[in-house]
Formats: structure tokens, sequence, C-alpha cells
């Protein structure tokens, strides 16, 4: 069998079992929202696995596909595609800056300007993070935005006015990743440019940052404290108390 | 032959799948809670463990370092030093290494990844998403449980919302034994929430990398923040590092160089960097002066082969003797010998077993006692615990039903044996004229002598309600509401 007909084969296997997977994901959910929506509480083992037993087919056919891999594996063993090195854009430009005289090259300009929209890009990103985060300790640190007797309203309720304030700057985030990209690849083939017209220059290497021994070793010592400190005032009781008995809420119990 | 022999290597585990796998043993080395269906209630519980693990898993051993972490705010402020020193301490010896070596959930996500599908690889948009796990630390590990904590109401959001070791380790971890079928009658809209939310990160660990760890685990992105400062991890030599990218094509997660914020340790681009500029911090400690990792002298050679496998054998002592002593440990859900009596029972229709309890006030222990299946009145007998947020939250409702049947029905809040102490304080400050009962269990164990002889099974809040003569009428093993309470009581008034 050729090497091609192997791949295909792997690549049919791979697609068809992802399909099940998604469907057996998508059945499971399905089967849950219905047991919870049947009404017949409380619920008893038998009701929950006889609303599991109508999805048993697409779980079935997923367990079956699982096991047929490792058949397929054996049967028609398929190297594992290499993975190639990924593009250190940032880097290699920096490296390129160091050998670049920015005072000569005519491209400077041009150099300059991807610069400026890089740092405006990550300015806005940095204003839209921080807002997002201002109005989320501001709502987070209002008492009355959590109410003793409604607590899963109230985090319903968190969760509309929270997530508009993390969408936004994640969106913006996502864009100006992919624009700060694309302006790096713009400038590399600019200052690739300037250095082939001659325009060098030798500026040192950045020296590394130190690392911070002292830091380490002086949390360290805070570490040890506190702990030591925790345990012989008692910290070590409450702990117990919540891991001995079981946490309904924790594991999702109610 | 050799052919075969690179065959059969392609299939084992590779060593850190071993350490991972060791460690989800060791952490869960309880195996008789898988049949009993019981949790340990042992000692250990009281030491955190470094990766996510619930302790409501049958076989946990240890406490979760999150979930304590969540309910040290409600605690004695000697709770938030005793977690915050282990957690400081376990990020500062090993930063996200954790999270790449010793957590059990981190290696449940990896299997899953073993199945062949296409991956979605890692872009800006998955870096992205990677800080998500810095707003979930800070609204539902810190802000949320903070401002619960204020209100005397203990709630560990992210555990309770989110969590989905808990759901998978803990929660059909019990709810498989058929020991547990009373856990049924608990499900309803959170439980359903939260397996929705486990088969989403499931499947989607089928395609994507340690899903959860990347984008959702606040353990993680808190070990995160001590990497680079970390004893053991990988360390990345500038001045030899070219700058290939090899490391990032071989790197699953999504780190902007090998060692940072984002890096789990795994190891993979220590091994295939062209310049060796990648190491790893920890073991130099236990080479000697001009000694390298990758010497190949005969005596490094042996050394080396020496210390592994001293310490083969002791990781597997350890795991061993933490098995066997667990098995050997007594079943703390059998109730006391001295409350069974032949004639009574704890089942709905039996007359309940009898039992002296001490009436507690906000002074603490008044020195008198009562029976409660002696009163002649219909009786609700509550297990509660301050350290327990359903508890704390359906007291009012209790409360309610005493005012409400005052002459006809009794209500006793039974304080957990465990940390009864912390009772009194929370009577005098939230029910000081409360018609309700107070009191505490006895016995010096775990779970308490009455709370045990009932049928309780480590899970609070429990509720058993008697009729007039002292027999159970109705059990409920969740949390309940005014108006479960109410029709139970007008049920057996209407008898």
């Amino acid at each position: 069998m050729t090497e091609k007909i192997k791949k295909n084969i792997h690549i049919i296997y791979s697609i068809v079992l992802s399909i099940m997977l998604a469907v057996a994901g998508i059945c499971l959910i399905v089967a849950c929202v219905g047991i919870y929506n049947s009404g017949s509480r409380p619920f008893t083992p038998e009701s929950v696995a006889a609303a599991f037993t109508t999805i048993a087919l697409p779980v079935y056919i997923c367990l079956g596909l699982l096991l047929g891999g490792i058949v397929l594996d054996v049967a028609f063993p398929f190297p594992s595609k290499k993975r190639t090195p990924v593009r250190q854009d940032a880097a290699q430009l920096a490296k390129l800056h160091r050998k670049l005289d920015m005072t000569t090259a005519p491209q400077a300009q041009a150099i300059r300007k991807e610069q400026r929209k890089r740092k405006t890009l990550q300015a806005l990103n940095f204003a839209l993070l921080a807002l997002g985060s201002i109005a989320f300790l501001i709502y987070g640190a209002n008492p009355h935005n959590f109410h003793q007797s409604e607590i899963n309203i109230s985090m319903v309720k968190a969760m509309y006015v929270l997530l508009p304030c993390m969408a936004v700057p994640f969106g913006f985030s996502v864009y100006a990743a992919f624009a700060c990209r694309s302006s790096v690849k713009k400038e590399t083939a600019l200052v690739k440019e300037a250095i082939a017209g001659g325009n060098t220059a030798t500026s040192p290497a950045p020296t590394a940052k130190q690392s911070l021994p002292w830091l380490r070793y002086a949390l360290l010592v805070v570490a040890v404290s506190i702990l030591v400190y925790g345990y012989f005032a008692g910290g070590t009781n409450d702990v117990l108390t919540k891991a001995i008995n079981i946490c309904t809420e924790c594991v999702g119990l109610g | 032959m050799i052919d075969m022999l690179e065959k059969i290597k392609k299939w084992l585990p590779s060593k850190r799948k071993l350490m991972q796998l060791y460690f989800a043993l060791l952490f869960n080395a309880n195996l008789k809670g898988f049949i009993t269906g019981n949790i340990y209630q042992g000692p250990t519980k009281n030491i955190c463990v470094p990766g996510i693990n619930c302790y409501s898993c049958p076989g946990a051993v240890g406490a979760c370092p999150l979930g304590s972490l969540q309910g040290s705010f409600s605690a004695h402020h000697s709770t938030i030093y005793y977690v915050g020193g282990i957690l400081l301490l376990y990020a500062l010896m090993f930063g996200r290494m954790i999270c790449g070596w010793l957590c059990p959930f981190g290696l449940i996500q990896e299997l899953f990844y073993k199945v062949k599908t296409p991956k979605l690889k890692k872009s800006p948009v998955t870096r992205i998403l990677s800080y998500l796990k810095y707003v979930i630390l800070v609204f539902f590990v810190y802000i949320v449980p903070i401002m619960y904590a204020f209100r005397d109401t203990p709630l560990p959001t992210f555990c309770k919302y989110i969590c989905p070791a808990g759901t998978l380790e803990g929660g059909i971890g019990l709810l498989s034994n058929a020991v547990n079928e009373s856990y049924f009658s608990m499900l309803g809209p959170l439980f359903t929430w939260k397996f929705l939310l486990l088969v989403s990160i499931m499947v989607g660990c089928c395609f994507v990398f340690r899903l959860f760890c990347r984008f959702i685990c606040p353990l993680g992105a808190l070990y995160g923040l001590f990497n680079k400062l970390s004893f053991f991890g990988i360390q990345v030599d500038k001045s030899k590092c070219t700058d290939c990218g090899l490391c990032h094509g071989h790197c699953k997660v999504d780190i902007k160089h090998p060692g940072d914020q984002e890096c789990i340790s795994c190891g993979s681009c220590v091994k295939v960097c062209p310049t060796k500029a990648i190491s790893w911090k920890g073991p130099k400690i236990l080479l000697k002066a001009n000694e390298t990792m990758t010497g190949d002298d005969p005596k490094t050679k042996k050394r080396r082969f020496v210390t592994r496998l001293i310490s083969c054998i002791l990781m597997l002592a350890v795991l061993l003797g933490a098995i066997g002593y667990y098995w050997a440990q007594e079943d703390v859900t059998n109730p006391d010998p001295g409350i069974i009596t032949a004639d009574r029972g704890n089942q709905e229709g039996d007359l309940c077993y009898n039992y002296e309890l001490p009436i507690v006030t906000g002074n603490g222990d008044t020195g008198e006692t009562f029976d409660p299946t002696a009163t002649g009145k219909i009786m609700i007998i509550n297990f509660w615990g301050t350290w327990c947020t359903p508890c704390v939250n359906e007291l009012p409702y209790f409360e309610a039903i005493s005012k409400d049947y005052e002459d006809t029905v009794s209500v006793v809040a039974i304080h957990s044996s465990i940390s009864k102490e912390t009772s009194p304080a929370y009577i005098a400050e939230h029910y000081p004229d409360s018609p309700m009962i107070f009191s505490w269990d006895g016995g010096e164990g775990f779970s308490g002598e009455y709370y045990t002889a009932l049928g309780g099974r480590g899970t609070y809040p429990y509720t058993v309600i008697l009729d007039e003569n002292g027999v159970i009428q109705k059990i409920f093993v969740s949390s309940v509401t005014y108006d479960d309470l109410k029709g139970v009581v007008e049920s057996i008034l209407a008898n």
C-alpha cells in the first residue's frame, strides 16, 4: 500500500471520528438538557439511564472508532507529520534592526510609520483592556451586586454585565494581533531592503536581563513563614473540614 | 528485532506520562473509595495537593488547592496563610511544571488529545484566549468568594460554576457508585450546566491541546506568574539562542518563549533545540561541579542510572505504601454501635434512632440535652455547618417553618462535629432569638455520631423529618426550600 493511500485512510478516519465525537457530544448535551426539562424530579438512576440509553448508538460508534484507530495504527502505520519551525518574525526583525543604519536608510520613514502603527494599536489595546478591567473591578467591588439569597441570579447578572467588558478588549486584541503581525512582516521587508541597499551599522546585542535570585529566595522565606504560621495558628482545620465532607456545590450536585 | 523494539518503544508512554500517571494515582490513592463510594475522611486531607484534584473524588487523599483557597476567605484568617503559603511554595518550587507533570486533570486532557482527530493549531487567537484564565482567576477565585465571605457565606465560585475536574472526579465519581443512589435526587440546573461544560471541554480537548489548562484553569494562571522564578522548570540561555523557531514549532501551548508564563515545562523543546540553549533548571542540584546532564562519560552515566533506579524504587514504595495505608483505613461512615438498636432505623418509615443532643446557644453549650425523637411534635433534624454554603443559605427556611408552625413543628439544627466551635458565634450573630433549637453532633471523629447513624454519607446539608411518633417520614440529601419543608409538614399533618 502506498504512502498516499495510507495517508488518505488516516485523513478519512480522523474526519469521521471528529464528526462522530461532535455528534456524540451534542447528543450527550441534548440528553442532559432533556433530562432537566423532563420535569420528573427527583431524578433516579433509572430515569437518567433511560434518557442516556437513547443516545447509546453514537457513543458506541465513537468507542468503536477509537478502538478501530488502534487497529488502523497497527495495520497501516503512518508517520506523524514532522513539525516545522515557527517563524520568529519579531525576534528576526529585532536582529535585523541591529544591522540597520536608520539615519541613512531611505525607507526610514516607512519603517517608522509601521512602528508607530503598532505602538498605536498596542496603546489602544492596553487602554481597552484597562477600561474593561476597571469596569470589572468596579462591578466586583460593589457588594450590592452579590445577593446572599439569590447567588445564582447574581452570577448570571454579573455575566451579562461583565461578558461585554471582556468581549470588546478580547475582540480588539485579536484584531491588533493580526494587524501587528502583518505590520512586522511589512517592516521586515523594508528593513531587509534597506540593508541590501548598503545602509548597515553594527549596534551591540542587548544584554540579557538579570534574573532575580534574591527575589526567589525572599519569596521562599515568605512562603515558608506564612505556611508555618498558618499551620500552627490552626489553618489546617478549615481545609480539613471542607475536604472531608462532600462539597455538593463543588461537584455540581447542588 | 531492532525494528520491533522501535515499534514497541513508540507505543510505550513517555517519562512525563508515567509521572503524570504516578501522581494521579498518588493523589487518588484511596482506591477503596471507588469501591465503597465514600470519600476519604482522614488527616491527610488537610494537605493541599499541587494540581487540580477534587477533594470530593472518592479516591482523593488530599485537598484541592483551588477549593481550599476559595474556602479560606470565609474561614479563620490562619487558613489564608496556610493555603497561601502552600500555593506560594508550590509555585516557587515548580511553577507550571505542576501542570505538565503532576496535574491529574492535565493527564486526562492529554489522553483525550491522543484521539486522532484534526487538531486546532495555536494562533494569535489562542494566545489571546490564554489570558481568559487570568480573568477567571480574578473574578471567580478572588472577587466573588471574597465578596460573599464578607456576608459570612462561603462560596467556592469557580468550583461551583466552572470546575470540570470537580464534575468528573467528584460528581460523576460519586454518582457512578450504586451506594450513592440518593445523590440523584440532588441533580438540578447546576449539575446540568456543569455536565454540559464538562462534555464541551472534553470534546474540545480532542481537538485542542489542553483546552482547559490553556484557557480556563486559574491554578495554572497562578502558577504561571511564578514560572520565571521557580526552582524547577525550563530556562533559555539567550546567548546560545538563534531564534530558529524550532521550540515554537514543537510546543503545543501558547508560549512566546520557553519558560514563560504559558510554558508547562513539558520538555519537548529541550529535545529539539539545535544549540542546546534550552535546558532544565532544577536537576543541576543533582550534579557535581563541571558535570552535565548530557555527559556521556561512563562515570556520569553510572551515577545517573543509580540515581534514577533509586528514585524509581523509592517512588514505587511510596505509591504502594500509600495505597496500602488508605486501603487499611476504617470506613468512617459505619454508624456508632452505641446508637444502633434493633427496633429503630435510619430509613423512611423506620422509628428514628434516638440520641441525647446537647442544646447550644450563642453562648455555647448550655449543659442541657434533649432527644429529638421524643418531643411529641413533628421534628425537622437539619445537619449543617458554618463552612457549608447551601447549609447557611437554607437556615432561614428552617427558621420560617419553625415560626409558621410553632405549635406543631420543632426544628433542630445540628452543627457538624468538626469545626463545631465556630457555631456559637454564628448563632449569636444571625439567630440570637430564633425558635430553632441549635445543637452540635457528638463524637471525636470527622463525621458526627448522629449524622452517621441517620445515614449521612459526607454530604451537607442533610435533613431528616420525623412525625410526632419519631418515625422518619422524609430524608433530604441536599438543600431544601421552604416549599419542600412545608409540603412534607402539611402531608404529615394531613395524615
